[in-house]
């Protein structure tokens, strides 16, 4: 039972870890305070489940999550692409808003606050994912690929620019490299992963709904991002480990139930608190908050 | 090789150029002068695409380039620095280098599944030919001043490029920086490079330009060799206060 509750804490800071680090792509590599990284996850976990229960095949549900939600991470950057600061924080914040919105009240796609149940297990060539622990590795392996093609891409060339976009837009105009293409790509690839984690999301809990996905819910990922510091990968891992983990360990001190969740929101807000005061770049960030 | 039609740019109720008409040739250095507030840097930026004018006409090479985006105008030839450093701090001197080097870094697949291998000798002897004495992992945030104002000059000029054009190459660094500047943009001059600066030292501009133009309250005052602009009465009293 206590191995079994570990395992679905793993699986969710697995899914987390995955979110956190594509929102990094888009706010610690390439500059873009994307307040509305939240409705990639919900798009992704949305075009997973309806996908499937249409009889399309899981991984290619899975691949369709990521693309789909690129494609509405293509429209956020071609609507804000002339936007940044405030302005496009609170563009995105808007965009989040806008489909949380779709969610609740398109009810016949998705059924609106009812939500979607009975979202089938995977199924990959065969591989029944039925219970947790086999979950725990896919997903595992899923978060693997994906930091490994997130680190690739940051430590090349091509990450460099996204990195100078992020200090200076201005200066890399100069040098000839074409900003707007670069903060697409950016938002398309950080979206496309957060599709991912969405599809992820979708098929281990089986059931979702739109307040999954509302805006409040950015907050955890971004409190694990700035915990774990800004472009840094190995960071946001970490950080979504203690930021999930630390709370769980609540269950075992002997609270009276209706505490357990304020205690966690609590939790959050002094370790954002206590990192902004003594390690503002984050435990094993690069680059300052600005 | 750049011709300036009738340029105008108002910034609120403020006129910042009111109507400049000028021609910068190939292989000269051309200097732009007036004092603060002249509309010098707006016309850099005017230029180089990251400022819009209301009226007129920027021609490069024949082309009208006054509505093309900024990295356009760059890839056209145009290089430039500007009056304050604009480098990324958090990237290394080899990740400046680099990305002057060309643009095959806009490919998202073809850089993340290709390592090239490092030709650190080439951009060593960038910073030797430049005088920073760093090595090239060294981060902008710990260079000095004068020594981003160096590898900002470095990057222009490694740039594949036509026109070079510096806004106040020597402001803000120290004598020996200053000189070796100096230095550099006599040897530019020499090799038959097209130059377009703004600098205060006047000494430096009759030394170094070939044609001068004084801009005064964004309008063009006076333009010549450097001993008929600099001897101008209009130029001696905007430029001066005498």
């Amino acid at each position: 039972m206590l191995s079994a509750f570990f395992i679905h804490i793993a699986v969710i800071i697995v899914i987390y870890a995955i979110l956190a680090v594509s929102l990094n792509v888009a706010v610690g590599y390439t500059g873009l305070l994307n307040l509305g990284h939240i409705a990639f996850f919900g798009i992704g976990a949305y075009t997973s489940a309806l996908l499937t229960k249409n009889d399309v095949p899981y991984i290619m549900a899975l691949l369709a999550s990521g693309i789909f939600a690129s494609v509405f991470g293509w429209l956020l950057a071609k609507i804000t692409s002339r936007l940044k600061g405030d302005y496009l924080s609170l563009a995105t914040l808007g965009f989040g808003f806008v489909v949380y919105a779709v969610m609740l009240n398109w009810s016949k796609l998705t059924r609106g606050p009812l939500g979607i149940a009975g979202i089938e297990k995977p199924n990959i060539f065969g591989w029944y994912l039925k219970g947790s622990g086999s979950y725990l590795i896919f997903a595992s392996i899923i978060a693997a690929i994906i930091i490994f093609i997130i680190y690739k891409i940051v430590k090349s060339r091509y990450g460099r620019l996204l990195e100078a976009v992020r200090d200076d837009a201005i200066g890399a105009q100069a040098l000839g490299k074409n900003i707007y293409k670069l903060k697409i790509q950016g938002l398309m690839i950080s979206a496309f992963f957060a599709g991912i984690a969405g599809s992820l999301y979708a098929h281990y809990i089986s059931y979702i709904d739109p307040s999954t996905f509302f805006i409040s819910d950015i907050i955890v990922i971004f409190t694990i991002v700035i915990v774990g510091g800004l472009a840094s990968l190995r960071g946001s891992v970490i950080s979504a480990i203690i930021i999930l983990g630390l709370p769980e360990m609540l269950r075992f001190v002997d609270l009276p139930s209706s505490m357990i969740g304020p205690m966690r929101q609590m939790m959050f807000a002094v370790i954002l608190i206590l990192i902004l005061m003594f390690k503002p770049r984050g435990l094993f960030g690069k680059i300052d908050l600005e | 090789m750049l011709e300036i039609k009738n340029i105008k740019k108002s910034f609120g109720g403020v006129k910042a150029i009111k109507g400049s008409d000028f021609i910068i040739e190939k292989n000269k250095v051309t200097a732009l002068i007036g004092p603060n507030g002249a509309g010098k840097t707006t016309l850099f930026d005017i230029i180089a695409g990251l400022t819009r004018p209301d009226e007129g006409h920027i021609i490069f090479e024949e082309k009208d380039i006054t509505k093309k985006e900024p990295h356009k105008i760059a890839n056209l030839g145009i290089s430039r620095t500007f009056q304050q450093v604009r480098l990324f701090k958090n990237l290394t001197i080899l990740d400046h280098l680099q990305m002057v080097e060309d643009n095959k870094d806009m490919g998202l697949l073809k850089n993340i599944f290709t390592n090239k291998k490092r030709s650190d000798k080439k951009y060593e002897q960038v910073l030797e030919n430049f005088g920073i004495k760093r090595t090239l992992d060294t981060y902008i945030s710990d260079l000095s001043y004068g020594q981003r104002k160096l590898l900002q000059i470095a990057m222009t000029l490694e740039k594949s490029h036509k026109l070079l054009m510096l806004d106040e190459p020597v402001a803000g660094v120290n004598k020996v920086i200053q000189s070796d500047i100096e230095n550099l943009l006599l040897k530019l001059k020499e090799e038959n490079e097209t130059i377009l600066l703004i600098d205060h030292d006047m000494e430096f501009v009759r030394k170094l330009a070939d044609h001068v133009i004084a801009l005064d309250a964004g309008v063009v005052i006076c333009e010549g060799t450097p001993d008929k602009v600099l001897k101008n009465k209009k130029v001696l009293e905007a430029y001066l206060g005498e």
